[in-house]
């Protein structure tokens, strides 16, 4: 009887979350990947803190092109030490109005405070913080100014990390031959999945040239490899 | 008390070389008839040796391209009222004093920004890009700080300590007097304010009139006269010269865009909107035409008056070159409480102002910045702010983070795109010479990578 009523109680909690629940609808912004949306219900967590797990320069920002350009386009975008300085031509062809983009470099300990203040204020719709640590009590409040404040808050981090943040969604991006592999590390009501692959090419390449010259001469080049 | 006393002291050169959107290299000067004197110079004219307060004829000995415009106290006037409309949306209490001066109260201000400095630096912010030269000067009333900015002291003096000893460092000549009240001063040998502050009241009293009292306790502090504050009026006017003569209505079209910006901003800040424009165009020597722009139901965006515009402009035959444009909406309506998205936007609109006044008041005003689209090929150079229009296709290939110093390249890589040639800069003694490439490192990272004229291979940026 005490036990029925224990487990009950358990049951109430709001993080405790069981299989053969499915969970609540909430509002999500669609990646544009088919497969991964499929497996995140959907998209992002269009309010909350989603962590991923990357290293700079794999395309990174690329993969939530969707996400970061597609709603909310009237409201900034703030970039906080972000791993070298935002360049112009890239906003501009990533779909980012340079009007709404902010970025702001500081001290690490500062950076959660900026990041805190840019959720808080409501004129955001997504914060892109670059953490290099982030403790469980830092990463709830971040979660909790985003999630009251409609905003959506990315955090990267490369390495130091810490396990089972109270985050709405974390992600591993690992680089693929074909473009990324991510695996859903956690998220709030649902199952985790790993090595989800998804195409994606976020840089200009030399294809097109390549592709003229077999045609040409009949046999494939190959660009020399520099080291 | 604090206000801030703003004295613009070139506003119709300031406005002029906006509109004709590029920094002049031709000596201008605004020129007063009546008095037989120039009132402005721009940057060139000023280094050719032409001073404000010179005869026409000294002038134009000195300078032979010397290009001269009559001063108009309704042109200042205007942009003066411009200037003010702007600022209201920051600020709550601001005086005009016309032709050329705004004071605005900061103390008030300082709850909404956290600190008066921040206050302030929200001023600058709006004003800078309207490009306006000013002096200013900080006191804890209107008559003081305008004491402090015709001395030219243009420094933000928060504590009574310091705006004390601010004062006492001017000259009477900075006083807003009559000539025969300056006479009366120099007659018992008042030359500085810090004179004047000395001497008690009753001794005034003997000497001078009432006004001149009132005036000097103003100065010092003890009494506040009252000023009009200024309201944004009930209908909306506008009117831009453009900088060149315009024969083509599509060369119209960033003149009007920031016509109707001005316009969305004022519909907002007043929770009205309108269905109907008026737009006038302005000819050297016909009479002027009117242009009507009507849409269905009731707009407030800028976006939706910029496509019905430019649709109606597209039928409009010019019959002789532009010379201005003016904006003109008699009809408000107040908004239809549906339309929800209104009041998201606005509340918006002050928030991103507050969050970045607050970044930048703790974080120092480096630390946050905007992103800027030159016209530039030099890869360390894409971001940086310059005078140039922004060029219309910026090259497609550049990485989203710059890393600044570029470090050696030490991995080994597989090139994905290249070679991109980058030699210029040879007009500023920064000149680059370099093969750009996209490499592709073994651990899966996209690099921008460089090889400069020593054979040496550097990474600059990163993919993501």
């Amino acid at each position: 009887m005490v036990m029925t009523e224990l487990l009950s109680e358990i049951n109430k909690h709001p993080l405790i979350w069981r299989g053969r629940d499915t969970a609540a609808p909430s509002a999500k912004l669609a990646t544009g990947h088919a497969i991964l949306d499929r497996h995140l219900a959907g998209g992002l967590p269009s309010a909350g803190m989603v962590r991923v797990q990357s290293v700079a320069g794999i395309g990174e920002l690329a993969v939530f092109k969707g996400v970061i350009t597609g709603a909310r386009q009237h409201k900034l975008c703030v970039f906080i030490n972000p791993p070298g300085k935002v360049q112009s031509p890239w906003l501009r062809q990533f779909g980012l109005p340079l009007s709404q983009v902010f970025t702001v470099s500081c001290r690490p300990d500062e950076a959660l405070w900026a990041a805190e203040q840019a959720l808080k204020s409501g004129s955001c719709h997504c914060v892109l913080l670059w953490a290099t640590t982030l403790s469980a009590k830092q990463a709830r409040r971040l979660q909790v100014a985003a999630s009251y404040n409609h905003a959506l808050c990315l955090t990267f981090q490369a390495d130091r990390i810490e396990a089972g943040l109270p985050v709405a969604l974390d992600l591993r991006l690992v680089p693929h031959v074909h473009g990324l592999s991510i695996e859903i590390v956690k998220q709030q009501g649902r199952w985790t999945a790993r090595e989800i692959t998804i195409p994606l090419r976020h840089t200009p390449t030399n294809a097109a040239i390549t592709r003229a010259m077999t045609g040409a001469h009949d046999k494939p080049q190959h660009l020399s490899s520099v080291g | 008390m604090l206000w801030v006393y703003i004295q613009f002291t070139r506003l119709t050169l300031d406005f002029l070389a906006r509109t004709a959107g590029h920094p002049d290299h031709e000596p201008v000067v605004i020129y007063h008839p009546q008095n037989n004197t120039l009132v402005q110079c721009n940057d060139a004219a000023l280094e050719a040796e032409l001073k404000p307060g010179m005869g026409l004829a000294h002038a134009a000995a000195l300078a032979s391209n010397l290009q001269i415009l009559n001063y108009s106290e309704d042109t200042e006037r205007a942009h003066l009222q411009a200037i003010a409309a702007r600022l209201y949306q920051v600020a709550s209490d601001i005086v005009v004093f016309n032709p050329a001066a705004l004071a605005v109260r900061l103390d008030n201000l300082s709850q909404y920004y956290g600190t008066l400095t921040a206050a302030w630096s929200t001023l600058t912010r709006e004003l800078s890009p309207m490009g306006v030269t000013f002096s200013f000067g900080s006191g804890w009333s209107v008559e003081c700080a305008r004491v402090l900015a015709m001395a030219n002291s243009n420094a933000l003096n928060t504590d009574s300590q310091s705006i004390r000893s601010c004062l006492a460092r001017c000259t009477v000549a900075c006083l807003q007097l009559d000539n025969k009240q300056a006479a009366s001063f120099s007659r018992v040998g008042i030359q500085t304010v810090k004179q004047l502050l000395a001497l008690p009241l009753a001794e005034l009293g003997q000497r001078f009139s009432n006004e001149l009292i009132r005036y000097i306790t103003a100065v010092r502090g003890e009494t506040f006269p009252t000023h009009p504050l200024f309201r944004p009026g009930d209908t909306f006017q506008r009117r831009v010269d453009v900088g060149y003569e315009i024969d083509n209505t599509q060369h119209l079209q960033p003149y009007i865009t920031g016509l109707l910006e001005e316009l969305c901003v004022y519909l907002r800040l007043s929770n009205r909107c309108t269905s109907e424009l008026s737009f006038t165009l302005y000819y050297r020597e016909t009479d002027a035409d009117t242009i009507q722009v009507r849409s269905a139901e009731p707009q407030f965006q800028v976006e939706q008056w910029r496509t019905l515009t430019e649709l109606q402009l597209d039928t409009v035959q010019l019959s002789a070159p532009v010379i201005s444009v003016g904006l003109e909406v008699k009809q408000l309506e107040a908004l239809n409480p549906d339309s929800q998205d209104f009041f998201e936007n606005r509340q918006q609109y002050f928030a991103h102002k507050q969050l970045i006044s607050r970044l930048q008041a703790r974080l120092g005003e480096q630390s946050v910045s905007q992103p800027h689209l030159a016209n530039e090929h030099r890869v360390e150079k894409l971001s940086e702010p310059d005078d140039l229009p922004e060029p219309t296709s910026p090259s497609r290939w550049q990485p989203a983070f710059l890393l600044d110093p570029p470090l050696p390249l030490t991995t080994a890589t597989q090139i994905t795109f290249g070679p991109v040639r980058i030699h210029t800069g040879w007009w500023d003694k920064q000149s680059v010479k370099r093969d750009y490439f996209i490499a592709k490192s073994e651990d899966g990272r996209y690099l921008q990578v460089y090889r400069d004229h020593h054979q040496q291979w550097w990474v600059q940026g990163l993919y993501a």
